[in-house]
């Protein structure tokens, strides 16, 4: 039984999905109404086509390979992206913040690409260079958000009001802070490259075909970007910054598709394949748990509603005839010496009385438990349920000996509930009863010739159902086009001490 | 007749001990379980033994255990069986292939004192005894083509009693009519459902039930 689940995981998937979309449209909004950008559309559009990308490339890579860390890696960069993007914000709060995450998402992609495919890191160079990452892009260049505000900045036509986090304003000081991370990290990202290309050439050719579109982008993405900070650093000349800045867009929208490419053209390994197979099955476990909870408390509330309707039975039959019967006794009584031929003729009725609380009662235990199914098992049972059956019934029973009570339980009371409903609603005028037991397992079949049409929902059928799961056994009912009603059951027979 | 009541609950088998006095019999020993009953059954030989279905210590089906245990070690005794169950698998358990001296009874039917004693008469004496409601359970069987169609409904009447264990005499007396017209039904309805006719009750019994069940 494997059909997608709606798992905790997938859940948390779809409300990343949603968060991002909604995250995106919003950006599109603030870029392309900001003041900020030369040509706001055109950036507005580039902003969302990476974000996304990232985002929407990164679910599904989390979704089919959700040990790796590569899928949630590619959605923090499509979110740092948007962050990012925030600082062309006309509201100065907002552009602050995005001031303050500008590098966020290269760090996260520099990441990416050093964990890339496997998602875990390979030795103390690659930590050096995430652990760089994060500290220098993340934590320092975050710094000149606190030094810098827009309106003292002769290069900032149209931003945005004066910063609210600003300590002091000291646009020297963000200058030396941005020209200082620049120089020195050039040559950091001049080594990862170097470092990666080294990496490409030494891996096996499986392996670096499907790295090659990872190792085309991400290779171009940090070039580029190396480009720019070198562009940064040299004197101004035209709008050659900018045409630097757009072509490096482009390229970096380009690398979340080869990541999913490569991603999935990877080849697991054993240790990968094994974690993947322990997160469908913890998933599976855990939908088959849901299922297996709301089961028991379906069996705990049919237990309740059986012993309220046993109650109900007795009280207001055989209790309700015993007390009548002690009343007509004792009237008897009193009538003896005046009337004593009234007074036979209400004792013969007490009598009768009594016949019919007595039949009640027996018809009622009958119904809790057979006496024959434990005295002489499963056949004698259902034989003797065919024979009450207001219609012919035939019996195809190859059953060697007596099963676990449980399994018989189960299987008899699949019959009866089944020969109830052909009685009541099917309009049948035969039914066929088989039971075989094969291999481990006793199989329950009842059929009619009736209108067809049960519903497997029913209270009745969803009992049954729920007590032969409780065996981790199953029942089918088909009931569809009108060739009347088949009732199946598939219960295991574990013959350890536990069950019986 | 001398009879043994094995019985585990002490107020049913001092009831069913004290009917049969009543009725003029000899209750030579009372028994608690099966093993009771059957050291007394061999130590008195009696006519008949009247025998609960359930039992201690498993309280399931000791007394047709015992049952079975006494028809194949005394054939002498008769097996008066009372249960709790309409369940002719039981019945049919029992009979298997001789009815003599044997009978399958609703424990319930004790407190219907002249057919309880016509009951034990009957067995006490070689003959049989089939609780009404188990034939009826038996007669009402549905079954694809019905052979008791055939029959009119006072002959289903009159077979109905003779799977009872009734003899013709018996059946006359319930019906209201004169043995001779009863003869004239039952050689009607072995002749219609195709039974080889028999005198003997007990055989009778066991012609109609192998019919009934088959």
């Amino acid at each position: 039984m494997r059909r997608a689940q709606a798992t905790p995981l997938r859940r948390a998937l779809i409300g990343l999905a949603v968060g991002g979309f909604a995250m995106g449209s919003i950006l599109f909004v603030i870029v392309a109404k900001s003041d900020v950008p030369e040509v706001p559309l055109l950036e507005a559009v580039l902003t969302l086509l990476i974000g996304w990308s990232f985002i929407g490339t990164g679910l599904y890579a989390w979704d089919r390979r959700p040990s790796n860390l590569v899928g949630p890696l590619m959605v923090c960069v499509g979110f740092a992206w948007f962050l990012g993007e925030l600082k062309v914000s006309d509201i100065p709060l907002i552009a602050a913040i995005g001031f303050a995450c500008n590098s966020l998402a290269v760090i996260v992609l520099i990441h990416l690409l050093i964990v890339f495919p496997s998602g875990r890191t390979r030795g103390r160079v690659d930590r050096f260079f995430i652990g760089y990452a994060y500290l220098v892009g993340g934590v320092v260049s975050a710094l000149p958000t606190f030094f810098y505000n827009p309106p003292s900045d002769p290069d900032c036509t149209g931003c945005a009001g004066s910063n609210p986090l600003l300590i002091s304003d000291n646009l020297g000081l963000v200058h030396g802070i941005f020209d200082a991370l620049s120089a020195v990290s050039i040559p950091v990202l001049l080594a990862l490259v170097v470092h990666l290309v080294l990496r490409a050439r030494a891996a096996d050719p499986a392996e670096r075909r499907s790295q090659v579109p990872v190792w085309i982008a991400g290779g171009a993405t940090v070039f580029v970007f190396a480009a720019a900070l070198v562009a940064n650093l040299t004197p101004e000349e035209g709008n050659q910054d900018d045409v630097v800045w757009y072509i490096a867009n482009f390229v970096i929208a380009t690398v979340p598709y080869a990541f999913l490419l490569g991603l999935l053209r990877t080849r697991l390994s054993e240790a990968d394949l094994v974690a993947e197979e322990n997160v469908r099955l913890d998933a599976e476990l855990e939908a088959r748990l849901d299922e297996l909870r709301e089961s028991r408390a379906r069996i705990v509330q049919a237990g309740d509603a059986a012993r309220r309707k046993l109650e109900r039975d007795l009280h207001d039959g055989a209790q309700q005839r015993l007390v009548g019967l002690a009343l007509d006794l004792r009237l008897a009584r009193e009538k003896l010496a005046d009337d004593p031929e009234a007074a036979a003729e209400m004792l013969d009725e007490a009598s009768a009385e009594l016949a019919r609380a007595t039949e009640e009662l027996r018809e009622l235990a009958r119904g809790i438990h057979p006496a024959l199914l434990s005295d002489r098992g499963l056949r004698a049972a259902v034989e003797a349920l065919a024979q009450r059956a207001p219609l012919p019934v035939e019996i195809d029973a190859s059953l060697d000996d007596r099963l676990p009570a449980a399994a018989e339980s189960a299987a008899y009371f699949v019959v009866a509930e089944a020969l109830t409903n052909v009685v009541r609603h099917a309009g049948a005028e035969r039914a066929e009863i088989v039971l075989v037991q094969d291999d481990g397992h006793l199989l329950v079949e009842v059929r009619d010739d009736g209108v067809g049409g049960a519903d497997p929902a029913g209270s009745g059928l969803r009992g049954l159902a729920d007590r032969v799961a409780a065996l981790d056994g199953s029942l089918e009912v088909d009931g569809a086009g009108g060739r009347g009603t088949v009732v199946k059951a598939d219960i295991p027979v574990v013959r350890s001490p536990a069950a019986s | 007749m001398r009879v043994i009541v094995a019985e585990d609950s002490v107020l049913l088998r001092e009831g069913v001990a004290r009917l049969l006095q009543e009725a003029g019999h000899e209750v030579v020993g009372q028994a608690g379980d099966a093993d009771d009953l059957m050291r007394k059954v061999r130590a008195h030989k009696p006519d008949l033994a009247v025998v609960d279905v359930r039992m201690p210590p498993t309280q399931t089906d000791e007394g047709l255990r015992a049952a079975k245990a006494i028809r194949a070690e005394l054939p002498g005794v008769g097996v008066l069986v009372l249960s709790g169950y309409v369940e002719p698998t039981y019945a049919q358990e029992l009979l298997a292939d001789n009815a003599e001296g044997l009978g399958y009874l609703l424990k319930d039917r004790v407190s219907d004192i002249s057919a309880f004693a016509d009951a034990v008469e009957r067995v006490g004496t070689g003959g049989s005894a089939l609780d009404p409601q188990v034939v009826s359970v038996l007669m009402g069987r549905a079954r694809e083509e019905d052979p008791l169609e055939e029959l009119t409904p006072r002959e289903r009447e009159v077979l109905g009693l003779m799977a009872e264990g009734r003899s013709n005499a018996a059946i006359a007396e319930q019906l209201v009519v004169t043995e001779r017209a009863v003869e004239k039904h039952v050689t009607s309805i072995f002749g219609k459902l195709g039974l080889t006719a028999s005198g003997e009750d007990h055989r009778r019994v066991l012609a109609v039930l192998r019919f009934l069940e088959a």
